[in-house]
């Protein structure tokens, strides 16, 4: 596990909507695939996964059901809505110019 | 948008919130699993694998409450903060926790109580009788020489008119409430019975509990046998709900009655007194040489007509008057220009509100106002409690508390206390109800408990609104302003933004001072009335008489009772009794009356032989009474001049006569009535009767009457004036211990008595006192409870103020402000308010004063010296809780003053 740091605060609701813009996922496989996706660089912390789930579901960005796991077994799995993928929009435009910002300012010598 | 679907999803979640939180365990539960099973993939046992997942997780608890908490299930979450929090308030201060609670638990109990009885008195009418409003009585009035004559008792004639001629109604009934005697002799009792048409029952729109009611065919004169319904209550109580009862006979009154159904539970007709048995009106007792009931307009047993109205009432007094009018058969001209009237069904026979639904009304009244001024006084308290928490308040604000927060508090804390109060009252109006009801009117059948589903409803109700109102009006403005300032402005605040809140304070409080003293006014006109009606001089004494009526068994000496043999025996069993009366120890004399006060009326026609015009009017008739001899020192009645009646007068021939005060006046203005000659047509036939004494004028039936001519003959002179006497006994102090040894002799010398019933003259006025005897009461209750609020209120109010300003306090004493001053300071404002208030209250009672006077007795609801003394007494009680705290406010230690800031 060298090597692994927590995401970047403030970021993880961004996160799981971009995962989730990916694929429906229930919520041990977002954590996965958060990590997977950062090519192990970021561990999730797991419990945070489930308050973040909460409130995205209730601000109506994603929505959640119950299905039948491949090992059948039940899980709730989360889908992103339609608002949910404008606001990932947004929130990728505000990440890359704060990106930039931080970039610009570090490169200046 | 997604701020309404947020809300959507908050308020799902909260009212599945069981299941929510069940799906996050699941949730949770496949995670840890999923992350074992990896971490097994990758090498590690199976225990350390779900041990290694459960770390990584971070507690499952924790983020199961951080995930509720995200879910939004803040508003329960919320209010047990809130509540919890109020509750450590109201415990931080106790003081103000109990007094609050138990100054509205007196309020909302009187409430609940009053509303419990007005609700079946005004609002519901009597059980079983749909839609009561369109139930009406009829009236018929008659104008005559000397005004209007109302009268709610109509010939049988009357209701088949109305019925069978007019579409008034869709549906009409008459009927006559009577006592009958159930039981035999000694034993016996009298129950409220009704003599009705069967259309009552269809009027009332009630089904038999039992049974069937009556027919068409058997309410008619000539019916075979007598059939009766029985009350339910009457039915379980006395025949122990005998489910067989139907088909078989129950003796009333000595006749014989076949039980064909029970009434309904409750069912009272369209009065409110418990019935114990329905009768048909043709099974009335009737005098046949008063004809035909059926056909006559005059009959001796006239009945109630009520109806359900199909037209407005408008129209039905348009054609009921038209069919009176045009109907009418008989000698009385002022019936062909006679009105009819349709009125509430809760009138009494004069078409008059009866006065205990007046007082009820006004006791409904009194009560909100006693709630009114509890609710001014508790928001007073918390408005300055309140700003000594401006401090804590400030400290919210500063750590983030919106203004809602703070607001949401402090009525939080109010609603608590007012449904605590609620609560408490509720208690109190069970019990202090029933008091009431049954002091009130005895006679109503009401529910089986004060506090029913409507009682508690309104009571919920009340106390909510309390709670809101009286929280909300100080927490809307303590937090107006900027709280945060209170913060740094620290103890000294009072000074500042002081001036808005103690003018709202003061106003607050003069309200209450207001109606304090407008309710203490009216106890004091109620006291008053009742004082007066006690002290009245009815012409007798009401507390030393005992009126001993009894029924005889038949004389069977062979031929008729009224044949002269019998009369005379008749005469003897009283005569006989009075004797035995006499001796009884503890008895001061005895007497034989034939309609003496507040037993019967017995009216006569005047003449003055030498007189041409008989005199007109009341002039020219008398109240009869039948006395014998010792009747005027037995009930109390002065001779003013002359004699009484003697042992003398009974055997001797000479018919004689004692008039009273006016009659003597009426008959001979300006003359000596003694040996005046008149003819008294009852007694006397057409000999002529000398005046042989003056009497004391005398109330016969009621406290409120005109003087009328009244006329003493011999008992015993004349057949028709013995059956049915009442025998008197003056007692030598209190009358009614005097009962029993009176029913012994009975029992000893008369055992065949088929009644008998002793009761002293007060019991026999008591229904006419009790509306000023509970109004008295029950208005000096609530004006003692009322003026304690007023003080508590004041004190505390005050209290509060030296707290605030302690510090001001201790700078003047440091600075050298004396004793006085200091007292003029804080008990200025409190005096001042006081003052206001009694002014406003003064003002005000005059203004309502003509509301009251129907209610009063004789005396003028304009009193100034009461209502001087009630606003002296009232300042009094200002003084004095407000002198307390400011007492203490002058011993204010000035260093310890400063220090504490």
């Amino acid at each position: 596990m060298a090597g692994q740091s927590s995401i970047v605060p403030g970021t993880l609701e961004m996160l799981v909507l971009k995962t989730l813009s990916l694929a429906p996922m229930h919520g041990w496989g977002i954590g996965e695939r958060i990590q997977q996706l950062s090519q192990d660089v970021f561990a999730v912390n797991q419990g945070t996964l489930y308050p973040a789930l909460e409130r995205l579901q209730r601000d109506g960005l994603i929505s959640a059901e119950w299905r039948v796991t491949e090992n059948n077994r039940r899980a709730r799995y989360y889908r992103i809505t339609r608002s949910g993928l404008r606001r990932l929009e947004t929130e990728r435009e505000e990440w890359e110019r704060s990106v930039r910002a931080v970039d610009l300012i570090m490169r200046t010598t | 948008m997604s701020k309404l679907s947020g809300w959507v999803y908050t308020l799902r979640s909260l009212v599945r919130r069981n299941a929510a939180d069940r799906e996050m365990a699941d949730e949770i539960a496949f995670h840890i699993e999923r992350q074992t099973r990896k971490n097994e993939v990758l090498g590690l046992s199976a225990e350390d694998a779900r041990q290694r997942a459960l770390q990584e997780f971070g507690g499952t608890t924790r983020w199961r409450e951080e995930a509720r908490r995200a879910r939004g299930s803040t508003p329960i979450d919320l209010v047990e903060r809130d509540v919890r929090q109020a509750i450590r308030g109201l415990a931080r201060n106790p003081a103000f926790a109990v007094m609050a609670t138990l100054t509205l638990a007196l309020a909302i109990g009187a409430n609940a109580a009053m509303f419990g009885i007005v609700d079946r008195l005004l609002l519901r009418g009597p059980e079983h009788l749909a839609a009561p409003e369109q139930v009406v009585r009829v009236y018929v009035t008659r104008t005559l020489s000397n005004g209007n004559v109302t009268s709610g008792l109509q010939p049988y004639v009357l209701y088949r008119g109305v019925r069978d001629q007019t579409s008034a109604f869709s549906a009409v009934a008459t009927y006559l409430p009577l006592d009958l005697r159930v039981g035999v002799g000694l034993d016996s009792r009298l129950v409220h019975a009704t003599y009705a048409t069967p259309d009552l029952f269809a009027l009332a729109n009630v089904h038999p509990a039992l049974g069937r009611f009556y027919t068409p065919e058997e309410d008619v004169p000539s019916h075979g046998e007598p059939v009766v319904v029985l009350g339910y209550g009457y039915w379980q109580t006395d025949l122990a709900g005998d489910s067989a009862i139907v088909g078989k006979v129950v003796t009333l009154d000595d006749r014989q009655f076949r039980v064909v159904g029970v009434a309904p539970r409750g069912f009272t007709g369209v009065e409110r007194a418990p019935i114990a048995a329905w009768l048909p009106m043709s099974a009335r007792p009737v005098d046949p040489r008063a004809g035909d009931w059926t056909t006559s307009w005059r009959p001796a047993t006239p009945g109630i007509v009520v109806g359900r109205l199909a037209v407005s009432k408008v129209q039905a007094a348009a054609q009921l008057t038209a069919l009176v009018r045009r109907e009418y058969e008989g000698p009385d001209k002022a019936m062909r220009t006679a009105n009819v009237r349709v009125l509430p069904i809760s009138y009494d026979l004069e078409g008059a509100e009866p006065r205990e639904l007046g007082v009820a009304r006004l006791l409904a009244g009194v009560a909100i106002v006693m709630l009114l001024v509890a609710a001014a006084n508790m928001t007073n308290l918390t408005l300055a409690r309140a700003l000594s928490r401006r401090r804590e308040l400030g400290v919210r604000v500063a750590l983030g508390a919106g203004r809602w927060t703070l607001v949401r508090l402090m009525v939080l804390e109010t609603v608590m206390i007012s449904l605590l109060g609620g609560m408490v009252g509720l208690a109190l109006a069970h019990w202090g109800g029933a008091v009431v009801r049954e002091a009130l009117l005895p006679n109503v059948a009401w529910d089986e408990l004060p506090v029913n589903g409507r009682v508690l409803a309104l009571t919920i109700a009340a106390s909510l609104i309390t709670g809101v109102v009286v929280g909300l009006i100080p927490a809307l403005r303590v937090s107006g302003g900027d709280v945060a300032l209170a913060l740094r402005a620290g103890r000294s605040d009072s000074a500042g933004g002081g001036q808005a809140h103690g003018t709202a304070r003061a106003s607050l409080q003069v309200v209450q001072l207001t109606l304090s003293l407008v309710l203490l006014f009216t106890a004091g006109l109620f006291v008053r009335s009742l004082r007066d009606v006690q002290q009245l001089d009815l012409g007798y004494d009401r507390d030393r008489v005992l009126t001993v009526d009894i029924s005889f068994p038949r004389l069977d000496s062979g031929g008729t009772s009224a044949g002269d043999g019998g009369m005379m025996a008749n005469r003897a069993r009283y005569e006989d009794l009075v004797t035995r009366f006499e001796r009884v120890p503890g008895v001061a004399s005895a007497s034989i009356a034939f309609s003496s006060p507040l037993s019967a009326v017995n009216i006569t026609k005047l003449r003055i032989p030498g007189r041409d015009s008989v005199p007109s009017g009341k002039d020219g008739m008398a109240l009869l009474v039948a006395a014998a001899p010792h009747y005027f020192e037995t009930v109390g009645t002065r001779i003013l001049r002359g004699r009484g009646i003697e042992i003398s007068d009974v055997s001797s021939a000479e018919p004689v006569v004692v008039v009273n005060e006016t009659m003597a006046r009426a008959l001979w203005p300006g003359e000596d009535a003694i040996g005046r000659c008149v003819v008294l047509r009852v007694a006397n036939g057409d000999a002529c009767a000398r005046v042989v004494g003056i009497a004391r004028d005398v109330h016969q039936m009621t406290l409120k009457e005109d003087a009328l001519n009244q006329a003493y003959v011999p008992w015993g002179q004349d057949g028709r004036l013995v059956g049915g006497s009442v025998m008197l006994v003056r007692g030598q102090s209190d009358a009614s211990r005097l009962i029993p040894a009176l029913t012994d002799v009975v029992r000893r010398s008369a055992p065949g008595v088929r009644s008998l019933q002793i009761r002293s003259f007060e019991e026999l006025l008591d229904p006419q006192v009790r509306p000023w005897r509970v109004g008295a009461t029950v208005f000096g209750l609530f004006g003692a409870i009322v003026v304690l609020v007023a003080a508590i209120g004041l004190f505390s109010v005050v209290s509060y103020l030296v707290t605030q300003r302690t510090h001001e306090l201790g700078v003047r004493i440091a600075l050298g402000a004396r004793r006085g001053q200091v007292l003029r300071l804080i008990m200025g404002g409190a005096l001042r308010t006081a003052l206001i208030g009694a002014v406003l209250g003064g003002t005000l009672s005059v203004a309502i004063g003509p509301a009251l006077q129907p209610l009063l007795f004789d005396n003028a609801a304009r009193d100034p010296l009461l209502l001087a003394g009630v606003a002296i007494g009232l300042l009094a009680v200002a003084v004095v809780a407000s002198a307390w705290p400011a007492w203490r406010a002058t011993r204010v230690d000035p260093l310890l003053a400063l220090r504490s800031d």
